[in-house]
C-alpha cells in the first residue's frame, strides 16, 4: 500500500499541542522538544488518523494553492521523517 | 530511637505546597529539620501527602557507577515512584501516603525535587530549571540550558536583589497571579543563593542568551512554550505528563511575559528590562496584554 493511502496519525509516545499555528511536539522516548514550523505544524495538525496523506495533501493544495507534485513530495517526504523520528505512525485504515 | 507513640515530623511547605515527612528516627528527623528550617510550616498543616520515612542502615537501591547521577521516577494514575542510590520512595496517589526509604545519613533533596516537581504540576504550577530574583518586590526568572548562563545572571544580581536561587525555583499560581517561590534546593553558588523561602508575584521570565550586548528581544510564545517544557526536570520525559505540562506553560505563557534576554557579563541587563517595561507601560493600555 502507497503512503498515499495510508492514514497518519501521532506516534504514542508523542505529545504534541498547536499554539500560534506552530506544532510543539514533545518526545517522549528521546527526551526532545521540538516545534514544527507552519506548514510542517499543518501536516501534524491533519495527521489525525482520520484522514489519509492523500486527503493532506488535497487540502494543502487548496489552502496554498500549490502544486500538486511538489507538495505530493514535500509531503510525503515529511511524513516519512516523521515516522522514521516516532512521531507519526501510519495505519493502513483510518482511526475511528 | 523516638519511644513515644507519635511519630517525630518535618511539615515542610514549599511553594505553598504542605508536605507532612514523619519518622521514628529522631537523629535523622533533626538533621533534616535542621536542613529544611527555612521551610518548616506552622504545625500543624493540611498536608498533600504524608510522607513515612524509614530509615535503613546501609541502605543501597541503585549500584553506583561512573555516569550521570541516577534518579529515576515514575508516574502513573495510581503511584509516584523515586529511586536513588540511597534512597527511595513510593507515593499512593490515592491514599496520600507515602513511604520514604532511605540510609541514614543520605539526603533528600532529590526525593524533594522529583516530588515537587510533580506536585507543582498537580497545582498550576511549575519547577523550573532556572535562576530567580527578586527586584522592587517582584519576581524575574531567568533560564535556559546549562551554561546559558544562570548562575552569572544570579552572581551578577547579588547586590541588587533578593537571590531566589541560581537553580530551580518554583512558578506558580496563586489566587489568579503567577508567583516565584524560592525551594531549598541546592545550586551552584551556595552562599551567593541562599535557598530563601521567598515568593514574590511573577513580572517576566527571560530565555538567557550570552551576547555582546544587552537587549530584551521577543521570544515567539510557541518557542518560549517549548523552551519553558525542556527546562522542567524529572517531567518533561514522562509521556504520561506532557499534557498537564503543555498545559501549565502555555497557561504560563499566555500570563507572563516571555522573552529573550541578550546579555554581557555585567548587571546593565537590569537597565534594559526597566526600560523594557517602562516603555511597555507607557504605549500600551492596560489588560491589554
Amino acid at each position: 500500500m502507497s503512503i498515499l493511502q495510508k492514514y497518519p496519525q501521532p506516534h504514542p509516545q508523542t505529545a504534541g499541542r498547536i499554539i500560534d499555528g506552530e506544532a510543539i511536539l514533545i518526545l517522549s522516548d528521546v527526551s526532545e522538544i521540538n516545534v514544527l514550523n507552519e506548514v510542517g505544524s499543518r501536516i501534524f495538525e491533519l495527521s489525525t488518523g482520520t484522514n489519509s496523506t492523500d486527503d493532506i495533501i488535497q487540502t494543502l493544495v487548496t489552502e496554498y494553492n500549490g502544486d500538486h507534485q511538489a507538495i505530493t513530495a514535500d509531503v510525503t517526504h515529511f511524513l516519512e521523517e516523521m515516522v522514521k523520528n516516532n512521531v507519526i505512525i501510519l495505519s493502513d485504515t483510518p482511526a475511528s | 530511637m523516638n519511644n513515644g507513640s507519635s511519630p517525630l515530623t518535618i511539615p515542610l511547605t514549599i511553594a505553598n505546597l504542605p508536605l507532612l515527612l514523619q519518622g521514628t528516627d529522631e537523629a535523622v528527623i533533626a538533621r533534616l529539620r535542621q536542613r529544611y528550617q527555612d521551610f518548616l510550616a506552622p504545625e500543624p498543616i493540611d498536608p498533600l501527602f504524608t510522607v513515612d520515612i524509614n530509615v535503613i542502615p546501609d541502605a543501597i537501591f541503585v549500584e553506583p557507577k561512573p555516569g550521570p547521577w541516577v534518579i529515576e521516577s515514575t508516574y502513573t494514575a495510581d503511584s509516584m515512584t523515586y529511586r536513588s542510590y540511597v534512597s527511595q520512595s513510593r507515593l499512593d496517589l490515592k491514599t496520600k501516603r507515602g513511604q520514604l526509604d532511605m540510609a541514614p545519613d543520605a539526603s533528600i533533596e532529590n526525593f524533594l525535587r522529583v516530588t515537587y516537581a510533580w506536585l507543582c504540576l498537580q497545582h498550576d504550577g511549575l519547577l523550573l530549571h532556572s535562576a530567580g530574583i527578586i527586584r522592587n518586590e517582584l519576581g524575574y526568572v531567568f533560564f535556559g540550558p546549562s551554561g546559558a548562563g544562570k548562575t552569572t545572571t544570579t552572581r551578577i544580581s547579588a547586590k541588587l536583589g533578593t537571590v531566589v536561587s541560581d537553580d530551580l525555583v518554583i512558578i506558580r499560581r496563586l489566587n489568579g497571579q503567577y508567583h516565584l517561590f524560592g525551594v531549598p534546593f541546592r545550586g551552584d553558588l551556595a552562599d551567593e543563593a541562599p535557598r530563601t523561602n521567598s515568593v514574590a508575584p511573577l513580572k517576566a521570565i527571560f530565555r538567557l542568551r550570552q551576547d555582546y550586548h544587552h537587549e530584551v528581544a521577543p521570544l515567539p510564545r510557541s518557542m518560549g512554550i517549548a523552551e519553558l517544557l525542556a527546562a522542567a526536570p524529572f517531567v518533561s520525559d514522562k509521556r504520561a505528563l506532557t499534557p498537564q505540562l503543555i498545559s501549565v506553560c502555555t497557561d504560563i505563557a499566555r500570563h507572563v511575559p516571555l522573552q529573550s534576554l541578550h546579555f554581557k557579563r555585567d548587571d546593565g541587563f537590569w537597565k534594559v528590562i526597566d526600560e523594557h517595561f517602562t516603555e511597555i507601560s507607557t504605549t500600551t493600555p492596560a489588560n491589554s496584554r
